[in-house]
């Protein structure tokens, strides 16, 4: 019995050593090649096997997902009813907005973003881990995705593409909390630091002083601050709440994306990087 | 013993089974974590030791679609079938609500450890609020699944038929 319990720790120290060099491969320095490559490897021989999965359980996971989510789906339909007649009244003050930012834009000769080259690819798989919130989309490297570049869809930005295989890509979400993105407030013009909280439906918008006027549904939109990796004037949310404790410096802002991303079937990804827009 | 065809096997379809087929099944923004399951029962099964190895496998292959760093998951499945296989071999005898409860606390644990292990290398956002809540229902959701993937690992850590020696008709 001692010689068991003996063995079978020697391997659980292996097996832990193991994992800890591994780790220290994969944090220490930009990334391992070998690391990286397996990663690659296993995205782009995964998705086969997605679509198959796919394609045999989707029709079931439609009737399970609709029959757990009714209660959601009626909370979120009367949202959008309310929300909808909140909208019609915004939208005068926003074409305005745009009006200022598209000035703003041309006099800073920033990139607007309908002129930036894009590649459309369909969501195939949504976020399937607890402590990342990602998406996979059907086109990668040889169709042009690249690291780092923004996605977006209809009403603006859904996030960053962190991995890249040939035929497929992950997308970083904007509501991961490892996501960060320098947004301006489309009337004050002032900037903050957007990042996001996990699975939380809202981000923290950081760095806004506390003099700054921020009114709720006001639109935030990327700054495009030097470095950045996102181009200027890209959508990103909408004012949620706003407070300013006694003595602070800064404003506690939350914000909600514009861009639904629990309904997302089709985006864009923006072939633009910082380098190449200088 | 671990028959390892039939365990790939096994771990292909718990891949399958969450990046697929329950990555929209959320019960307060968790999931189930089949792969961590398939190495909480494997450790309850066929004891600490292959259980472990069991778990660095899945953990590995768990690394290979998150944007962690490839280890962790290993780390954290390896050390949580160890834990549960060394529960499984002091219970006196097992039954199937054993297994259930092992893969229940086993998978919380180890959701636990992968976080913590996480936060000492720098990723705090692992380490939140919504850690104790995650940690819960992924135990819970993975008990609900620990009968059908018990059986799974049954299958692939059956000892293979013995073979018999001829009777009657010769010698």
């Amino acid at each position: 019995m001692s010689r068991r319990t003996g063995r079978s720790r020697f391997t659980l120290v292996l097996l832990v050593l193991t994992s800890v060099t591994l780790i220290t491969l994969d944090v220490r320095g930009d990334g391992n090649p070998i690391l990286d490559g397996l990663r690659t490897g296993a995205l782009e021989a995964w998705a086969p096997v997605q679509s198959a999965g796919e394609a045999v359980v989707s029709p079931i996971g439609d009737v399970f997902g609709s029959i757990l989510n009714y209660s959601d789906l009626r909370t979120e339909n009367e949202r959008l009813r309310e929300q909808l007649d909140a909208q019609r009244g915004a939208q005068l003050r926003r074409s305005d907005v745009e009006r200022q930012l598209q000035e703003l834009q041309d006099l800073l000769e920033l990139d607007a973003v309908g002129d930036i080259p894009s590649v459309a690819a369909r969501v195939v798989s949504n976020d399937p881990a607890n402590f990342e919130v990602t998406m996979e989309i059907d086109r990668g490297s040889n169709h042009g995705v690249a690291e780092n570049m923004p996605v977006v869809a209809g009403a603006g930005l859904v996030g960053r593409v962190i991995e890249v295989s040939p035929g497929r890509s992950t997308v970083l979400l904007l509501t991961d909390a490892t996501f960060s993105v320098g947004v301006r407030l489309a009337e004050s013009g002032d900037v903050g630091l957007a990042e996001g909280r996990g699975r939380a439906e809202t981000l923290v918008v950081d760095l806004v002083e506390a003099a700054t006027s921020v009114a709720t549904g006001e639109l935030l939109v990327t700054s495009g601050l030097q470095g950045s990796v996102f181009p200027a004037g890209i959508p990103v949310g909408e004012v949620s709440s706003d407070r300013l404790r006694p003595g602070a410096l800064q404003r506690d802002v939350r914000m909600r994306p514009t861009v639904d991303l629990n309904e997302l079937s089709v985006v864009k990804v923006l072939q633009w990087s910082p380098e190449a827009a200088r | 013993m671990i028959r390892p065809a039939r365990m790939a096997l096994v771990v292909l379809l718990a891949t399958v089974a969450g990046r697929i087929w329950l990555s929209d099944l959320r019960v307060l923004g968790a999931v189930a974590d089949p792969l961590l399951l398939v190495a909480v029962v494997s450790g309850v099964l066929v004891g600490s030791e292959r259980g472990a190895r069991v778990g660095f496998v899945t953990g590995v292959v768990a690394d290979l679609f998150l944007h962690t760093p490839l280890g962790l998951s290993s780390l954290a499945h390896t050390l949580a079938a160890y834990a549960t296989g060394r529960l499984g071999e002091t219970s006196l005898r097992s039954a199937w609500w054993i297994t259930t409860l092992a893969a229940a606390a086993g998978s919380a644990f180890g959701v636990v450890v992968f976080a913590l292990a996480g936060a000492t290398i720098g990723l705090s956002h692992l380490v939140d609020g919504g850690l104790v809540v995650t940690a819960g229902v992924v135990g819970l959701l993975n008990g609900v699944l620990a009968v059908p993937v018990g059986a799974a690992v049954g299958w692939a850590t059956a000892p293979p038929p013995r073979i018999r020696a001829g009777v009657g008709g010769g010698a």
